[in-house]
């Protein structure tokens, strides 16, 4: 059509669509005066009245008729039939509350859950970082060493790689820091962000107030200078612009403030730093030289140059890190860098977790739709006299197959509107169950695109299960369908094999989930089984450091700790108590390199032990088991030789075959250069500790005595006879007289500790139970439904057959194998789908083949024993019918 | 009973088109005008003429306003639109076409 011809056209089509009544009446007049004329016609012409109108009428056809072709004609027909449709559809929901409540709450149940699901991949997988240029955002990684992909680099790796490299506007190193800020007399813990010159450049931020730092700042010797982040200018300026330039005491150093950033500077991510969020930040001091090749403690973040690829960058840093292997041998031997995009590397242990609970709620939805397809199907069959009605009527196939779409969609809105509400409470739920896993939890909302995802949702649940019935939806058979009695006809055989196909398709679907959770249950219940190689009960940890340790002499930090210990364990309730530089399963580790006496290893190839400084008490304390040689005790101070113990695997691995006790090891030492470093002999072996969280690898260890070793931290370990909690308030009231600057913020107890170490898995495992639990519920009320209508419509037959002979038997046999037949179909199409389908969550199992034949038969055995549980049940009444009753029921 | 067999499909369009091209009408005039100018072989029934009336005012090439008839009554006027004009002229065209087409096709076989 020409545009020109829609100014007659769309005012017409709006007028008849709003009007219809006035449109209905003017078509009336418009006939009726037609037949006026034609009736006065034939009286002229001398016909009796009443003959002249019949006449006339019978010219113009059924009246009835034309004027449906005259609606016809304005097209805007859609519109209004399914304005009908709709209300036709809510009236037919109302008059049966039962089925429509049954088909509403699982539809809200299964959208629900898939709303809020997406609500997370939404928040965490699709939405943009609050970073500038975000997708230009990366962070560079070494490889090669301790951890594999995600090793720290040092200050003068950095230095090269921005020296050689065109890609980046920018890069720079950053290294999160603690200091205790100390005013009054008064301390506090404060989050730090140290970082290179260049960070601000690589975040594209600018001062708020004062400046950010200069290249002067970065020089060792010059004066300390720090910048505020916004929030901690609120809180503890108020927000007073004279605070740059002021003095704060960090770490008891005079630092003076030169800045304040912005608010819109969000600071990194969880991932990237330690949590709670950056609060200051100072700068990384440190110089280019030889010996900083290897102090590898940093990490790097850089900013593209717009248009620039990342696998482009990384080719350039890849040709750049090969010629400094071959300049470097020793130092940059087998090392390399990675360029991660800043979102990938935050979402990088998520996203397979997300995107299989996504699919897994997707199939919940599914097995929703094809029980609401069921319900529709049994009523869209007693419903067969009131389709055949609206047939004889004249309502074509198309229009009846609408009807029944109307009404699903109908259906599926409004148990999607539903789902929307359970997903805003569901939300609560999975922020409560996952912040630990996901801190990006916290931001989760029901937003625009989550209500839209909701919508399409609804709107295509509604196609998906609308559609098995509005292809029976037509009048096949309207003399039969007339004709017989009230109960409407029986199901036909395509219906059956309908039902049948449904049921096969639920079982095949909840098979999958049942398998996947069943997996993931199994390898969580063996990564709970791992032992941690201590003994977590009754122990809780706390971190322990006064500030004006810092700088403070051997001798005096073992005094202190000394005199520390001795206090606690005075303490009622307190069996016993130990000093660790860093605690295992915690998140927190240092690790070292070292060299064997007679068999030095070029020093980019030193095996990297984690190191532990701690007291004699700490083995006892954890219960770490002693293998061979001793422990340590008070006596193996600085007058007496230096002494380490190690655990069983670097014995195993360093000294294999030999007696490990008596060895010498060298290890970085405060105050000695890599020449004159002393030799540390073992002279103990203990147990294996899990340092990496219950799913990591074992790792060598080292013990070094605190009183022969310098501690930059520490944290207090305690055991007590009972709930390690119930001694907080009496402990920190003493750690408070031992030293008023120190500050014990919270107790951790060491099996939430080691729990926390795999709150990913508990994550995953967990809302896939639920899932895979939804599933088998619905997918066994689905079965018990088709099954207890089935048995309803055979009622007259299976009377007929008792009144035959059958017995009881035969009759819970029939019905038993109705159900039964499909279900079995659908277990092993299911269990055949589950062996290309576990590979999405094959890298998550801990331990767990993926094909596990052990859970796949138990997945199938409950599967089968519901659904035999399903089918029995109205079997049974089956069995019961009484064949009288039975064959007057016509 | 609908539309008569020998009447070329499309073609009431173009009669009643060039019937409101005279003059604008209301529906029985224009019943009683079809009968009158085809002389009785075109058989449009009154069951038929509505409909197809309708179709061409959603159509847009005939425009309809409520006027008093000369009994008195109101009834509906149909007239032609500028479109409506258009479409007849292309109409009359294609007819005239395809009229002497077949007619030279008929001559041709008597011939």
């Amino acid at each position: 059509m020409r545009p020109e011809h829609w100014l007659f056209t769309i005012p017409l089509r709006v007028r008849s669509f709003f009007s219809k009544a006035q449109a209905d009446a003017e078509l009336d007049d418009e006939l009726r005066d037609h037949l006026d004329r034609v009736t006065d016609g034939y009286v002229e012409k001398g016909m009796a009245a009443g003959e002249a109108r019949r006449r006339a009428r019978l010219d113009m056809g059924g009246v009835e008729k034309v004027k449906e072709e005259c609606r016809d004609a304005r097209r805007v027909n859609w519109m209004q039939d399914l304005a009908q449709d709709f209300r036709y559809s809510a009236r037919m929901l109302r008059k049966s509350p039962g089925f429509s409540a049954a088909a509403v709450l699982t539809l809200a149940l299964a959208i629900g859950s898939c709303t809020s699901i997406f609500s997370v991949v939404n928040a965490v997988l699709l939405r943009q970082l609050p970073y500038k240029d975000s997708d230009r955002l990366v962070l560079l990684w070494g490889t090669g060493g301790y951890s594999g992909n995600r090793d720290q680099i040092s200050f003068t790796d950095l230095q090269d790689w921005r020296r050689g490299s065109q890609s980046f506007e920018e890069m720079a190193n950053f290294h999160s820091f603690v200091y205790t800020v100390t005013e009054q007399g008064e301390s506090q813990r404060v989050r730090a962000l140290q970082v290179s010159n260049g960070y601000f450049r690589v975040m594209q931020a600018a001062p708020l107030i004062g400046r950010f730092f200069v290249p002067q700042d970065f020089e060792p010797g010059g004066q300390p200078v720090v910048i505020l982040s916004y929030d901690f200018w609120q809180t503890k300026y108020g927000g007073d612009p004279r605070a740059v330039g002021k003095a704060i005491t960090l770490n008891t150093h005079p630092f003076v403030i030169i800045g304040v950033a912005r608010r819109e500077l969000p600071a990194l991510p969880n991932s990237v730093i330690f949590r709670p969020p950056s609060q200051i930040y100072t700068p990384v001091v440190e110089d280019y030289s030889a010996e900083n090749r290897t102090a590898r403690h940093l990490r790097g973040i850089g900013l593209l140059k717009p248009g620039v690829s990342l696998s482009r960058a990384q080719a350039e840093l890849n040709v750049l890190v090969g010629e400094l292997q071959k300049r470097f041998p020793n130092e940059d031997g087998g090392r390399g860098a990675r360029l991660v995009n800043i979102k990938d590397d935050l979402v990088r242990n998520v996203r397979s977790t997300l995107i299989i609970l996504q699919f897994a709620v997707f199939m919940v939805l599914l097995i929703a739709c094809a029980n609401v397809a069921n319900l529709l199907l049994a009523r869209s069959n007693s419903r067969q006299r009131e389709i055949a009605i609206r047939g004889a009527l004249g309502a074509s196939r198309m229009r009846l197959a609408r009807q029944a779409l109307t009404e699903s969609t109908l259906l599926a809105l409004i148990g999607g509107s539903l789902g929307v509400l359970l997903a805003y409470w569901s939300v609560g739920f999975l922020t409560r169950l996952g912040t630990d896993v996901l801190p990006e939890l916290r931001g989760v909302s029901i937003d625009l695109p989550t209500l839209l995802f909701a919508t399409l949702t609804s709107l295509f649940t509604g196609v998906v299960f609308g559609t098995a019935p509005a292809l029976h939806f037509s009048p096949i058979d309207l003399a039969g369908a007339l004709k017989s009695g009230t109960r409407g006809i029986g199901p036909s055989s395509s219906q059956l094999r309908m039902r049948s196909l449904l049921i096969a398709a639920e079982v095949g679907i909840s098979v999958v989930l049942l398998v996947s959770a069943g997996l993931l249950l199994r390898s969580f219940v063996l990564l709970q089984q791992v032992k941690p190689g201590f003994d977590p009960d009754h122990v809780a940890m706390t971190f322990v450091y006064p500030p004006r340790l810092k700088g403070a002499s051997i001798a005096q930090q073992q005094a202190f700790f000394n005199g520390l210990l001795a206090r606690i364990a005075r303490l009622a309730g307190i069996e016993s108590a130990g000093i660790v530089s860093s605690v295992p399963d915690s998140g927190d580790f240092d690790t070292i390199g070292i060299n064997l006496r007679g068999r030095p290893f070029p020093s980019g190839q030193r095996p990297m032990p984690d190191r532990y400084v701690v007291s004699p008490g700490y083995f006892a304390t954890l219960h770490i088991p002693l293998r061979a040689g001793r422990l340590f005790n008070d006596a193996d101070d600085l007058a007496h030789p230096r002494v380490i113990a190690v655990n069983e695997l670097l014995a195993a691995q360093l000294f294999p075959g030999q007696d490990p006790v008596g060895q010498e090891i060298q290890i970085p030492t405060p105050d000695f250069t890599d020449e004159t470093r002393p030799y540390w002999r073992i002279v103990g072996v203990v147990g294996d500790v899990v340092q990496y969280g219950l799913a990591s690898h074992k790792t060598m260890q080292i013990y070094v005595p605190y009183s022969q070793y310098e501690c930059e931290t520490s944290n207090l370990v305690f055991r007590t006879s009972g709930d390690p909690l119930q001694l907080a308030s009496a402990l920190r009231a003493e750690l408070q007289r031992i030293d008023s600057t120190l500050i014990a913020p919270e107790f951790a107890p060491m099996d939430e500790v080691v729990a926390g170490s795999i709150v990913e898995q508990r994550f995953s495992t967990t809302l896939l139970m639920i899932f895979a639990t939804g599933g088998l519920l619905l997918a066994a009320t689905g079965i018990y439904g088709v099954i207890s209508y089935l048995v309803v419509q055979r009622t007259p037959e299976f009377g007929t057959r008792v009144a035959l002979g059958a017995t009881p038997l035969n009759i819970l046999a029939l019905v038993v194998r109705q159900g039964m037949r499909p279900a079995l179909l659908g277990a092993i199409a299911g269990l055949g789908a589950c062996v290309p389908g576990t590979r999405i969550i094959g890298h998550i199992l801990f331990k767990t083949n993926r094909l596990d034949p052990l859970t796949f038969v138990a997945a199938a055995v409950v599967l089968l024993g519901s659904a035999l549980l399903a089918c029995y049940l109205p079997a049974r009444r089956a069995t019961r019918v009484d064949p009288m009753v039975a064959l007057r029921y016509e | 009973m609908t539309k008569p067999s020998d009447l070329v499909q499309g073609t009431l369009d173009m009669l009643l088109l060039k019937i409101l091209a005279l003059e604008p009408m209301n529906g029985f005039a224009v019943s009683q005008r079809l009968k009158q100018v085809s002389g009785d072989i075109l058989q449009v029934s009154d069951g038929s003429l509505y409909p197809a009336l309708h179709k061409l005012e959603q159509g847009g090439w005939i425009t309809a306003e409520w006027k008093t008839s000369e009994y008195g009554r109101r009834a509906k006027y149909y007239s032609l639109t500028r479109l409506g004009q258009r479409q007849l002229d292309k109409e009359a065209d294609n007819w005239g076409r395809l009229s002497s087409a077949i007619s030279r096709v008929i001559k041709l076989k008597e011939a």
